[in-house]
């Protein structure tokens, strides 16, 4: 059982999730991380890019510059199979600590 | 399947945009431990182990705690106030150092709690409409 | 899985593509979010400032992105910059570390370069695994010093009925010959015959010999094929020098015909092969037994079915085997040896070479192993002790996040660091090492090639040396592992951690260096006693040749003797046929007299074992004025006169033993003895009895005879004036005898030291060993000992503080140690007390458990471990106690 670095994880499920949506860039990510939260994470930034670049080094997602807004080139993520796979993977782990946290916290 | 709880100095992924200084980063991410250890400590006084053996309990042994990061973390809270600590016996007469919370360590409980559930609920938005 | 890899190449290559990129990407992200910060309402110079202000930075998180995107070699190179780093901040325990380590190295890749040298490296000739050494010997003697591969020499007769009996079969003889170089060393110029060089598969550079050479019919000049190495030294590989005539001290012309290739052995004697002649065989039929045989066998035999055959063809000739005369003084493994073989065996040329080297090696790899645990094990000890003096900082780096892999591969790669440069060192040591001893190893260890560092020995060590980076990174890693950092954090900054384990590992060490303590100083002190034998007769400032004096008319060898004898500066001189410190023992001539003591020497005749060669009388053959020149007064009666070694009178004089075995209870002087040829002798003189053999040899009993004709020797004494040297004698000996040959002239204090070559390169070798132990031990205990006190300063500083001496500080510190040693010496001393058998035919007049060697070892040792805990001790109480206090 493969020990999940927790809470740097779940910014990986996030930009995962995001990206089973459809491939993007890291700016569009941040984006919809805001969004569909309604503002109650605004994932650091400064985190976002490392995160991606180490989930391409593992294998999750793979990119490519391409032409994009802006007359600018941007790096497009897409989602891997066994990113896909991970995606489930880091999903249940989540909820589980979630489930456990809860149970802790009931009282309060 | 069992989760470990760790604290890890990443560059913490979830500050809002007033904090994008580091250590308040890694103050947010090591939040989790922190927020148990204080949970814990709402019930009474008690040492390192009494504390990682209550959180494993609480948790219906879900959670593992990981001893080197238990005492760090007592460290860093008992340096911030939140909690306190003083030399006593244990229950098998030997020798510890037993920690309370402060009036600022209950405090901070009840906001780091807060926060946490904000946390959940936002990633359980992003992660869809199953209950996060 | 391959996109992780593809991701991983693309890193390595595309290092500032990736760069440029990210730049890139990090740009557009700016852009798009100063965009929205001005659709949210803020001016454009908020809009980006803010923009910049949530993405944390571009510098900063192109940084956290290149992290991300280092390889391996990234992070190898930085964790092995902090190795190094973290090494320099401790410079006693990285000196200490690599010193302990290139010592053991360089002791253990010199073995791995003599062994594999003498093991392991391939034949320089074609096919070798189809060529055997062909040995004849003699199914009754069984010694080990009789049987083995190549032991007896073989004659033309034998070699001829072999080539008739498989055809098939190529064979080859050559040999051995020496003949004086100007440089009067001795060198090998063997004999090889017409097939040689064929049947070996060996390219010479030149024509070689031309078949006219092999026949009887000598040409004027006479062709000579030279070693590589003579080439290089003598004419520095001029190619010209092949055709070339020249002049040798005999005064034969000699043309150079080809030159062997530089990596040629030869399976014969150890010196050095300078030269072949063509051998000559002029009588097939001849029983003179002087070649060695070699065989290439085809393919379709096995050398058992060979072996057969050839025995077969033995013992069908035996038959014409000329009888050995009766003697009954003779012993009878000396006439068997004389008589016809009746068994032939074939061996592979390796093991033939291989075989003389054998014993030796065994106990020397063993010991070089031994070694390296030795360092090791300190190393590890040191490293331990270093973990725990950095436990706040293992400690930190855990609190941040390390891993338990991570630290120890922090350690496993400063290890790295200190084996390599030990390694390095070692190697470099080794390669000296073996420079400045290939002249101390004697005959007995003969090798293929020179023993020398190359690739293989390098890739051996280092494979020792990434061995013991495993082994001492092993014990650090479990005290990381067992060690609970909570215990430390949560006791406070007062607790010590406890030195358990460092105790064991300095017992381990002890008992290691004790074993090894031991069999140097049984074996040096063998040595000793061997070197303070009285040989008998006085060999300071005596001359020894070695000559030859061929078709002499009679009556040549005393006037040798004499015109030597009557120069300026020679005290006497003298001639004798019997070898100087040389193996040789051959009987007399001459029968008991009635009333003889029963000889010691029946029983070792009525074996085929000698028991010993001192029960054997010699019969030593001399010129007058050899007693003289080599100091054996006679203790009664007179010596020889010129007059009588000149005619040959029958005169003889007895050593001491015979006289007393002879006539006992009689004087010895004026007795006869018969010669068993017929004829008397009279006694003239007893002489004290001499050790010949060697120095390691008890003395032999002689009989001396006059010798007119032939001697092998020729000593000459010289007096204090020092106004003639060895070559003003061999001037004279060249001037009375232009015909005469002179093999060899050496002092006879090297003679008899040759004599005991093998001895002192043992102790030398078992020696280096116990001295490398020792030092490893001490410096072991010191590094220990300066750690744990490093640690106290503190401790130390209040108990002087409370008025504590200085003597009694360090009498507290010592006593720590104490039992640790003390657990060791005891450990090893039962080992050594096991293991020392295996050194027993090192020794000589040495008992097992001598108590003078074991009492030098535990001296020694005791020694060295109360020096190295003193040192840091005395050291560290030299603190200022107010200072000590102060440190934390």
């Amino acid at each position: 059982m493969p020990k999940t670095d927790l809470l740097q994880g779940t910014l990986d499920l996030l930009i995962l999730k995001i990206l089973a949506l459809g491939p993007n860039h890291g700016w569009g990510i941040s984006n919809r991380i805001r969004q569909v939260s309604r503002e109650g994470l605004c994932a650091s930034q400064g985190s976002l890019y490392p995160a991606l670049h180490r989930l391409e080094m593992r294998g999750h997602v793979k990119s490519e510059m391409a032409p994009s807004e802006n007359n600018r080139r941007a790096r497009i993520y897409t989602l891997t199979e066994a990113g896909r796979q991970q995606l489930e993977t880091e999903t249940e782990t989540w909820e589980q600590f979630a489930a456990s946290m809860r149970r802790v916290l009931r009282t309060t | 399947m069992d989760t470990w709880v760790d604290n890890l100095p990443e560059p913490g992924p979830y500050s809002c945009r007033m904090s994008t200084q580091r250590d308040e980063r890694i103050a947010l991410l090591q939040g989790t431990l922190d927020l148990l250890i204080l949970r814990t400590l709402v019930f009474g006084r008690q040492h390192g182990q009494g504390i990682a053996r209550a959180i494993e309990q609480q948790s219906d042994e879900t959670l593992l705690v990981d001893h080197g990061s238990l005492y760090p973390a007592l460290q860093r809270l008992e340096a911030r106030g939140w909690i306190e600590a003083e030399w006593g016996t244990s229950e098998n007469n030997r020798r510890a150092r037993f920690y309370a919370l402060t009036k600022q360590g209950r405090k901070q409980l009840v906001a780091q709690a807060r926060q946490w559930r904000r946390l959940a609920a936002a990633i359980g938005g992003i992660l869809g409409p199953e209950e996060a | 899985m391959r996109t992780r890899l593809r991701a991983y190449v693309a890193g390595l290559l595309h290092r500032n593509k990736i760069d440029s990129e990210v730049d890139e990407e990090l740009r557009f992200h700016v852009e798009m979010e100063t965009q929205a910060n001005i659709e949210r309402g803020m001016t454009p110079q908020e809009a980006s400032r803010v923009a910049l202000r949530d993405l944390g930075g571009v510098t900063q998180t192109r940084e956290a992105v290149r992290d991300v995107r280092a390889v391996w070699l990234d992070a190898a190179v930085r964790d092995l910059r902090h190795a190094f780093r973290s090494l320099a901040r401790t410079p006693w325990y990285f000196a200490a570390a690599v010193g302990v380590i290139a010592l053991a190295m360089a002791l253990t890749t010199a073995v791995l370069a003599v062994v594999d040298g003498m093991l392991f490296k391939a034949l320089p000739y074609r096919q070798p695994d189809r060529l055997f050494a062909v040995s004849a010997s003699f199914s009754k003697l069984s010694t080990e010093a009789d049987t083995g591969p190549l032991r007896w020499k073989v004659s033309p007769l034998e070699l001829n009925a072999w080539r008739e009996a498989v055809p098939s079969v190529e064979f080859t003889a050559f040999s051995e010959g020496y003949y004086d170089t100007d440089t009067l060393e001795l060198g090998s110029h063997p004999a090889v015959d017409a097939r040689f060089f064929e049947t070996l598969g060996v390219a010479l550079k030149g024509t070689g010999f031309g078949a006219d050479d092999f026949v009887t019919a000598r040409s004027p000049i006479a062709p000579i094929v030279i070693s590589h190495a003579v080439w290089r030294n003598h004419y520095a590989l001029d190619p010209s020098a092949i055709g070339r005539t020249f002049l040798d001290s005999y005064g034969t012309t000699r043309r150079i015909v080809g030159v062997l290739p530089p990596d040629f052995v030869l399976p014969s004697g150890p010196w050095v092969l300078e030269s072949m002649r063509p051998l000559v065989i002029n009588d097939p039929a001849s029983t003179k037994r002087e070649l060695t045989v070699l065989a290439r066998l085809p393919g379709d035999v096995t050398p058992a079915q060979v072996a057969e055959r050839l025995t077969v063809a033995t013992r069908r000739i035996s038959a014409r085997w000329p009888s050995v005369p009766a003697n009954p003084e003779m012993l009878e493994r000396i006439r068997i040896a004389r008589g016809p073989f009746d068994t032939v065996r074939l061996d592979p040329l390796r093991t033939a070479l291989a075989s003389q080297a054998a014993v030796t090696g065994a106990v020397v790899f063993w010991a070089a192993v031994a070694l390296m645990l030795l360092a090791c094990l300190n190393v590890a000890g040191l490293a331990v002790a270093r973990v725990q003096d950095r436990h706040r900082d293992l400690v930190v780096r855990r609190a941040l996040g390390a891993r338990y892999v991570d630290l120890v591969r922090l350690l496993a790669l400063e290890n790295v660091v200190v084996a390599t440069c030990g390694t390095a060192l070692g190697v470099w040591g080794a390669r000296m090492l073996l420079d400045a001893t290939t002249g101390l190893m004697p005959r007995s260890l003969q090798f293929l090639k020179p023993p020398v560092v190359d690739a293989r020995v390098v890739v051996f060590s280092a494979l020792a040396s990434a061995l013991s980076v495993l082994l001492i990174t092993l014990l650090p890693a479990r005290v990381v592992w067992r060690q609970s950092l909570q215990g430390w954090l949560a006791g406070g900054p007062s607790v010590t951690p406890r030195l358990r384990r460092s105790g064991s590992i300095v017992s381990v060490q002890v008992a290691l260096a004790t074993v090894m303590a031991v069999g140097a100083a049984l074996v040096a002190g063998s040595l000793v006693r061997v070197w303070g034998e009285d040989p008998g007769f006085d060999f300071s400032r005596v001359a020894d040749l070695t000559v030859s004096i061929r078709k002499a008319a009679p009556g040549t060898s005393q006037e040798l003797a004499s015109a030597i004898g009557r120069m300026p500066g020679v005290r006497a001189a003298g001639g004798t046929n019997h070898p100087l410190a040389e193996r040789s023992f051959n009987g007399n001539s001459f029968e008991r007299p009635a009333g003889a003591l029963p000889a010691t020497s029946d029983a070792a005749r009525a074996g085929l074992r000698p028991r010993d060669p001192s029960d054997v009388i010699e019969e030593v053959g001399v010129t007058s004025g050899y007693f003289d020149a080599i100091g054996l007064r006679p203790i009664d009666g007179r010596v020889f006169t010129e007059t009588e070694c000149a005619l040959g009178a029958p005169v003889v004089v007895v050593s001491d033993r015979v006289a007393r075995e002879y006539w006992p209870g009689k004087r010895a002087v004026g007795q006869t003895l018969t010669k068993e040829k017929g004829g008397t002798v009279t006694v003239v003189g007893v002489v004290p009895d001499a050790k010949y053999l060697s120095l390691d040899r008890n003395t032999q009993p002689a009989i001396y005879r006059t010798e007119p004709r032939y001697v092998y020797h020729l000593v000459a004494a010289f007096d204090r004036s020092g106004r003639a040297t060895v070559h003003d004698v061999l001037a004279m000996f060249k001037k009375q005898c232009p015909t005469c040959t002179v093999y060899k002239a050496q002092m006879l204090s090297d003679t008899l030291g040759a004599s005991i070559k093998p001895r002192r390169f043992n102790a030398w070798l078992f020696s280096s060993f116990g001295i490398a132990a020792l030092f490893i031990v001490g410096a072991g205990i010191l590094g220990l000992v300066a750690m744990t006190t490093g640690r106290r300063t503190q401790e130390i500083g209040i108990r002087m503080a409370l008025g504590s001496t200085r003597a009694g500080v360090v009498r507290q510190i010592l006593r720590e140690q104490v039992v640790s040693v003390f657990v060791g010496l005891l450990a090893g001393g039962v080992a050594a007390a096991w293991l020392v058998t295996y050194v027993k035919s090192y020794l000589y007049k040495t008992p097992l458990y001598d108590g003078w060697s074991w009492g030098a070892a535990t001296v020694l040792i005791v020694g060295i471990a109360l020096v190295g805990a003193l040192i840091p001790s005395l050291r560290a109480t030299r603190i200022d106690p107010i200072r000590a206090l102060r440190v934390e």
